[in-house]
């Protein structure tokens, strides 16, 4: 449809449809009564246009506007700059008050709420949604600008009449009202068509429309058409300034609205075991800027040290917003954090702490089941076979043991030994009677190694038992005498199980003495928290007596040494018994 | 067991009973003769045993040395030991008179021509075998050199011996059956050869040979054994017996046999069993469970216990070898010999 026949008579300056004749109800122009002479037609035609033409460069720029070529008919003169930056003024918000404003309202956005600030600029329209996620942390995303290209190309693509200015700045003053020789009704046509498609905005989103291309006639009409249904609001306008910016410093200065705790793990008193937990370091409503601190402590801590994880939690689990790990020492600590805005935590001490990158759930499948309880006191009961080619390096292992240990309880009295050496039962009837034991019962560690280290090898024999039963019977006889609080350790290096105590279908000899290994390891195994290992030369002669004497280890002996004894022992808490996390301080 | 009556004639005007001791290697012939002179003590005077020439009283003072105060077992027998013993005692005698019938006590001598040889000869072979080593050993008939004073010292020269014999003492050792389990081969081959020279001779008594025999079953005191024959309710207590040691019920030692023949893994005592019962006359076989250094006997123990019985133990000083633990109570040692000495003396 020729444009004639639909529009036939825009008003001639400002190109505004449909007068008829009359004044122009957008510009004012009032045609010249008849009869008017020609020329001097012309001259207020054009003036009137410089003067439309003019208010829209005084827009862009208040100086250089002056000499943009698309204003029509010629530069205008001071008078009518005056005038038209006069018009093309604009009173714009301050930035501190937009800064108020989003802040009360995403202040009051309810849990799951949402924001968006469409913020249209001499550029192109911009959207930044701000929302408040499922565990109450506000955050903010800017979309990508959609440009003026793209949503009114018709004003990019017109007419260039002189390239000197280019096309962008042609786009502008276009933009800024220079509508000379515009259809408008095609361009809001154009504009909201593709508003709705190059900028949806979803239903239940607030929307706070920001100007900061102020006045300009493209910009402030499709904010009013994005806002319509939507906003009674009146845009924001600003002149200028990184709206990106206030919003992420608004977000980030909100208060919380949940609280944060630090991660640690609790253990329970009575079974030993452990779960994750958190205890609070900053509370709800907490402004940002905040320090606060707690102490914690560490307990066998990891050797790829403690994690020191800040989370608000949900049904759900933790969700962990800080995270960093620490080498620190058994013991108290103090952790001091500031709440540097938008959930992120700065740590201020302990000091070293440096980024955590491992991802969470290896980090939680570090936890062990249950924490090894610390040994304040331990007694170590060696029982050692003292005949055989294993001999030299049972006694090897058992000294190695002891003096680990003895680095770990160094204070007197906190470990004692005994030391049990075993022989061969002599069946001949004259020795019927002869001992087999050497050794001494429990002494500090050092006259322990001592009595190790005096030891005499003993011949060896082809029965194919040992009287463990013997030494057991001297542990069961003298355990009662510790104190059920001591941990006991019971090592037995051997290589034969004992004899039986009496014939049995193996038709191993029994024992001369009489000795029944099982009620005795019985009673030894009724002292509290007793721990019964055992270190075999071989699987040779791997019996149910020695199940049961290895009841909580059964080792060999050229696989083992004293650290692994440490650790099965759990003097020295095993690598999986390590906690990655701290404990709250309360707990004891 | 009882001894039935015998006539008292002249101690050494009667007939000598000649004595074989069959057995595989190491089935425990030489702790058998070994352990007689304290099995004789046992019986507490009413017997003794005297040697009749010098090489029977030195093996007698030797091997009871042996047993007892080194607690060793004798060494591998080599070559053929003829020994000579008298064993004397009394027995009850029923002397029928007019009136009445009345019982006396009458002396009671045994004359014992005993013959001990390497368990391999048993099977043809010489040299006796080292455990597990194949059977088919070449025997050199010519080397007769170590010929004794009874006879020549070969395998054949033992099976013409064992021929002549009245009675033999058939060893069985289950704990070598267990392992081996080749004692019909030991038995075989000197059995099939007896049968031969007394055929030759014309001994055969019908379709059986004439000897008495008495089937030992050895090792009675070795858990394995031990434990059988409590499993299988074998056993019995003599409440004579101070000690109470166990002994296996007369009228269950042939099943025990049998029994311990069923756990080896060829089971060839079975066969031997059936063996004898072909080749000798069933009136003249009787099985006994003996031990020649018995159950142990704790230093302090007044009696058997059954918790603690093991009389031999690994020998501390030497491999492959054992010791007995303590003193030795020899079971049915003597009483086997007593049998073959009254029966073959009729
Ligand atoms: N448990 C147990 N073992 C015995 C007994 N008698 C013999 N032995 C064992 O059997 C082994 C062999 O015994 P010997 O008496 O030498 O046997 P043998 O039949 O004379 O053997 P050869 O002379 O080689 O034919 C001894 O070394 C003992 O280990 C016994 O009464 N009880
Ligand atoms: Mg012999």
């Amino acid at each position: 449809m020729p444009r004639y026949e639909r529009d036939p008579s825009p008003c001639p300056v400002c190109f505004a449809p449909g007068g008829t004749g009359g004044t122009c109800g957008d510009c004012g122009w009032c045609p010249l009564p008849e009869g008017t002479p020609t020329r001097e037609q012309e001259r207020r035609l054009e003036s009137a246009q410089r003067m439309f033409d003019a208010v829209a460069a005084a827009r862009i720029s208040p100086v250089e506007g002056r000499d943009l070529p698309y204003i029509r008919s010629s530069r205008p003169s001071d008078t009518e700059w005056a005038t038209a930056r006069r018009y093309a003024q604009v009173d714009t918000d301050s930035a501190e008050g937009f800064r108020d404003r989003l802040h009360q309202v995403l202040a009051g956005m309810p849990d799951q709420g949402r924001l968006s600030i469409v913020e249209a600029g001499e550029t192109g329209i911009t959207v930044t949604v701000v929302g408040v996620d499922g565990f109450g942390l506000p955050r903010s995303r800017r979309r990508p600008t959609v440009p003026w290209r793209d949503l009114v190309p018709m004003l990019a693509a017109g007419p260039v009449d002189e390239p000197a200015g280019g096309p962008v700045d042609e786009l502008r003053f276009r933009l800024a009202g220079g509508f000379g020789g515009v259809d408008r009704i095609r361009l809001w046509a154009e504009l909201e068509r593709n508003l709705t498609q190059r900028l949806p905005l979803p239903d239940g989103h607030q929307i706070m429309p920001v100007c900061t291309a102020s006045g300009w006639p493209v910009p402030e009409r499709a904010l009013a058409m994005l806002g319509r249904g939507r906003t009674q609001d009146p845009p924001t306008r600003l002149a200028g300034g990184d709206v990106a910016a206030v919003v992420s410093e608004t977000v980030a200065a909100l208060p919380l609205r949940g609280h944060l705790e630090l991660v640690v793990v609790r253990v329970d008193r009575r079974t030993g075991q452990v779960h994750p937990d958190g205890v609070r370091l900053f509370a709800a409503g907490d402004q940002v800027g905040t320090e606060r601190s707690l102490t914690f402590r560490c307990v066998h801590p990891h050797p790829d040290g403690t994690v020191l994880a800040v989370a608000t939690w949900r049904d759900d689990g933790p969700r962990v917003l800080s995270i960093g790990s620490v080498h620190l020492p058994e013991g108290e600590h103090r952790l001091r954090a500031v709440l540097a805005g938008a959930g992120r935590i700065k740590f201020l001490d302990p000091a070293g702490i440096t980024p955590e990158h491992r991802p969470w759930s290896e980090l939680m499948a570090t936890l062990p089941d249950r924490l090894a309880p610390q040994v304040a006191e331990l007694d170590v009961v060696c029982l050692v076979d003292l005949s055989g080619d294993g001999s030299a390096a049972r006694r090897r292992l058992a000294a190695e043991f002891v003096k680990l240990a003895a680095r770990r309880l160094p204070e007197p009295g906190r470990l004692r030994v005994a030391v049990i050496g075993y022989g061969r039962h002599d069946f001949r009837m004259e020795a019927e009677d002869a001992g087999v034991l050497q050794g001494k019962w429990l002494a500090p560690p050092a006259a322990a190694l001592d009595t190790l280290d005096r030891l005499r090898q003993v011949w060896t024999d082809r029965i194919p038992s040992a009287p463990v039963e013997d030494a057991l019977h001297q542990v069961a006889k003298r355990i009662t005498t510790i104190p059920p609080e001591r941990k006991v350790v019971m090592l037995t290096l051997g290589e034969r199980p004992p004899h039986p105590p009496r014939d049995d279908p193996s038709g191993m000899l029994p024992c001369p003495h009489g000795h029944d290994w099982g009620s005795l390891l019985r009673r030894v195994q009724r002292h509290p928290g007793l721990l019964s290992v055992a270190v075999l030369d071989s699987a040779e002669h791997l019996t149910p007596a020695w199940r049961r004497i290895g009841g909580d280890a059964l080792l060999r002996l050229d696989r083992t040494d004293a650290h692994k004894l440490a650790a099965v022992t759990r003097i020295v808490v095993p690598e999986s018994g390590r906690l990655a996390f701290p404990l709250p301080a309360s707990e004891g | 067991m009882s001894i039935g009556p015998m006539n008292h004639t002249a101690p050494h005007g009667g007939r000598t009973a000649r004595i074989g001791l069959w057995g595989a290697s190491g089935s425990g012939k030489t702790s058998y003769l070994a352990s007689l002179f304290v099995a004789v003590n046992q019986t507490q005077g009413r017997w003794n045993i005297v040697g009749v020439d010098k090489e029977s009283v030195d093996f007698l003072a030797e091997k009871t040395d042996t047993l007892t105060r080194r607690r060793r077992f004798p060494l591998k027998t080599e070559g053929i030991q003829h020994l000579s013993w008298t064993v004397m005692g009394t027995t009850e005698q029923t002397v029928r008179e007019r009136w009445r019938k009345r019982t006396e006590t009458v002396p009671l001598h045994i004359q014992l021509d005993m013959i001990d040889a390497p368990g391999g000869y048993f099977k043809g072979a010489e040299e006796d075998e080292k455990a597990g080593e194949d059977l088919d050993i070449d025997i050199d008939f010519n080397d007769a050199e170590d010929a004794s004073a009874g006879g020549g010292n070969t395998p054949e020269d033992l099976i013409d011996q064992l021929t002549e014999c009245d009675g033999i003492i058939y060893l069985f050792d289950p704990l070598r059956e267990n392992e081996h389990g080749d004692e019909f081969q030991h038995f075989q081959w000197a059995l099939q050869n007896i049968v031969h020279r007394a055929a030759q001779n014309g001994t055969l008594d019908g379709m059986h040979l004439p000897h008495h025999l008495a089937v030992c079953i050895t090792k009675l005191d070795a858990p394995k054994v031990f434990h059988t024959a409590s499993k299988r309710g074998c056993l019995t207590v003599d409440p004579d017996d101070p000690y109470l040691f166990p002994r296996v019920r007369d009228d269950k030692v042939e099943d025990l046999f049998r029994d311990l023949g069923r756990l080896s893994p060829t089971r060839s005592a079975l066969m031997v069993h059936d063996a004898i019962k072909a080749s000798f006359h069933p009136g003249r076989v009787r099985y006994f469970a003996t031990s020649a250094v018995g159950f142990y006997l704790g230093r302090r123990a007044t009696r058997f216990r059954v918790a603690d019985f093991q009389n031999v133990i690994p020998d501390p000083d030497e491999r492959q070898k054992y010791a007995i633990r303590g003193d030795i109570h020899p079971i049915n040692v003597l009483e086997p010999l007593l049998w073959l000495g009254q029966q073959t003396r009729r």
